[in-house]
């Protein structure tokens, strides 16, 4: 029993979740927002914006909760599509912005962990800036499979397409990053060397 | 390439160690998006709007309004077998009834052989010209007014079932008026006559009877009207016409009553075709008779002069009666009687022109028929060969069993 124990049984939180139960709110953001979080993480990469999108995923859920037909174990899964498709919004919203104003990438040395080593950190800013480039349709894919390291079960459910489809788009990705790589040495090296720690 | 060149697997461990792990770094700012997602509150359902279900049913009510007014405000039209017809298009019933549905529901019909046209319509009222034949006004429409001109007469009518005949050659007028009212005005009509529901009139030869439904004895059909008073004049038989003579038109045999009852004036001699004596009555004033006779009595003494052997005369009175009568349903019939004098008088090149005139005003029927094979003979002797040909195969395409069949095969070879 994944609920909390105040909960009768999982129907019993999901209906308090649907009415707006503080505490089952609570428990609910408590419960996922790591895996929105890192979901958001892996399709933006490092992005200042993190926490508003978070907050953004999960005022999405709890309008949408009433509507939510599943069982208590679905829920991981439904939350995690609504934090990609949140994250496919952003990336749309982004290039607008960038077409009409020339506004400058988001900011994104907050998000990193400042333990990291500088080398890597510069390897994975390098990485998105390729990632970046790939189409929507193909990013999201790749991304929870390499960053996220999603299974490509869990990567074609949270994406809603095939598993085939799936297969086809991280093979164009990959073929398309190889391309792109080649303008950045640094970047191919590390990715065939590995981390030098 | 068989697979990709670098080992992207790599990046999933360096984003655990970069991205993932600053999640502890992120804690204070996912602490506060906690606090706010439990002091938002659910929103309420939405209310129903109120403005619609008024707005809604004062829409509907503005349409209406909007549909109403402006079906008021327009003029009457008319269909005909469901097309749109325009104001002042004649209309000839030649081959069937004609049916003229307005757009307010009344509807008239144009009796086979009627000739007419709808003059002017407006919002509640239409004004026709009936030329010759037989009508049928009926419909539900109560409020629409009629106004029907026909020969020296002016009909105006309110009402849902009136009949109207007119026969410009025997100068007949008859008006049934089962439903409504209508008031007649015409020459020697002074005060006009009113017609209410189940009155009829009857003008003949300037004589008007006036008869209410209890005093007819032919007894009405309630829901359409009886199909004609006086049968119209059938097209004569005009190759017979011309070897015997017009004693043997249909319906000239028949004895008709003047307005005074009396059987001794010009008409009563020529229709015992005594025709030196009823063109010995009219002689003095030919000139003027012809200038202000009606279609009928001019065909009349032009007949009377013709049979009597006065040919100048009787094309005097064919001549004026095409000048007046231009666009009346017997002016080809003048013109093709034209052809037949100056036929008889030698003058082929004449006679092919009167001819060629009734077959393009009478493009069907027995005249056109009689006049094409007129056309061809006189065509073929004014040394017109190659109209004589033409007229020849039109003929043998559309009468190849005609009196002239034989002439025009021959004509045709040539």
């Amino acid at each position: 029993m994944s609920h909390p124990a105040f909960f009768r049984d999982e129907t019993a939180f999901l209906d308090a979740l649907k009415q707006r139960h503080t505490g089952a709110v609570g428990y609910f953001f408590d419960r996922y927002h790591r895996r929105v979080d890192r979901t958001l993480c892996a399709v933006l990469g490092p992005d200042a914006e993190i926490p508003d999108l978070v907050q953004e995923v999960f005022t999405r859920a709890l309008a949408s909760i009433p509507r939510f037909r599943g069982d208590f174990a679905q829920l991981e899964g439904w939350i995690t599509r609504i934090a990609v498709y949140t994250a496919r919004t952003q990336i749309r919203r982004r290039r607008t912005a960038r077409r009409w104003t020339s506004q400058a990438p988001a900011e994104e040395s907050s998000v990193a962990d400042p333990q990291a080593s500088p080398e890597i950190v510069d390897a994975l800013r390098r990485a998105y800036t390729l990632i970046e480039r790939l189409p929507v349709k193909e990013r999201i894919p790749f991304v929870l499979r390499t960053m996220d390291q999603m299974k490509l079960e869990e990567v074609a459910a949270t994406c809603e397409i095939s598993l085939a489809t799936t297969k086809r788009r991280l093979k164009s990705a990959r073929a398309r990053l190889d391309r792109h790589a080649q303008s950045d040495p640094v970047l191919v090296d590390w990715l065939r060397r590995g981390p030098s720690s | 390439m068989n697979g990709p060149l670098l080992d992207y697997d790599r990046l999933g461990p360096m984003f655990d160690r970069v991205v993932a792990d600053g999640q502890q770094r992120r804690r204070a700012a996912l602490d506060q998006v906690r606090a706010n997602l439990l002091q938002a509150r659910a929103p309420e359902p939405a209310r129903r709007a109120w403005w619609p279900m008024v707005a809604a049913p004062a829409l509907l009510a503005a349409a209406l309004l909007i549909g109403w007014w402006w079906l008021a405000t327009q003029d009457l039209s008319y269909t005909i077998d469901g097309e749109q017809q325009k104001v002042g298009l004649w209309i000839s019933a030649d081959q069937r009834e004609t049916n003229l549905e307005f757009s307010n529901g009344a509807k008239i019909v144009f009796r086979r052989g009627t000739k007419g046209r709808v003059t002017r319509t407006t919002t509640d009222k239409a004004q026709l010209l009936v030329e010759s034949g037989q009508i049928w006004i009926h419909g539900p429409a109560e409020g629409t007014r009629w106004s029907i001109t026909t020969g020296p007469y002016e009909l105006e009518g309110t009402g849902t079932d009136i009949e109207l005949q007119w026969l410009p050659e025997q100068q007949l007028l008859h008006i049934d008026v089962r439903e409504g009212s209508a008031e007649l005005r015409g020459p020697a009509f002074e005060p006009p006559p009113q017609l209410r529901s189940g009155e009829s009139l009857h003008v003949r030869e300037g004589e008007m009877t006036r008869r209410r439904a209890a005093d007819r004895s032919d007894a009405e059909q309630p829901d359409r009207p009886a199909p004609s008073m006086v049968p119209p004049e059938q097209e004569p038989d005009l190759e017979a016409l011309d070897e015997r003579g017009p004693s043997r038109r249909p319906g000239s045999s028949r004895r008709r009553r003047t307005n005074a009852g009396t059987t001794d004036d010009w008409r009563a001699l020529a229709r015992r075709e005594d025709y030196a004596a009823s063109f010995g009555l009219v002689e003095g004033k030919f000139d003027t008779m012809i200038r202000s006779a009606n279609a009928a009595d001019l065909m009349r003494l032009a007949d009377v002069a013709r049979f009597s052997g006065h040919s100048k005369r009787a094309t005097e009175a064919l001549l004026s009666f095409r000048k007046r009568f231009s666009r009346h349903r017997d002016a080809a019939t003048a013109a093709y009687t034209l052809g037949l004098i100056r036929d008889s008088a030698g003058s082929a090149a004449e006679a092919e022109r009167w001819f060629a005139t009734a077959v393009k005003e009478k493009p069907r029927g027995r005249l056109h028929r009689s006049a094409l094979g007129r056309l061809i003979k006189a065509a073929q002797q004014a040394g017109h060969s190659s109209k004589a040909r033409a007229a020849a195969q039109t003929y043998l395409e559309r009468y190849p069993d005609g009196p002239h069949a034989e002439l025009a095969e021959r004509i045709g070879s040539q």
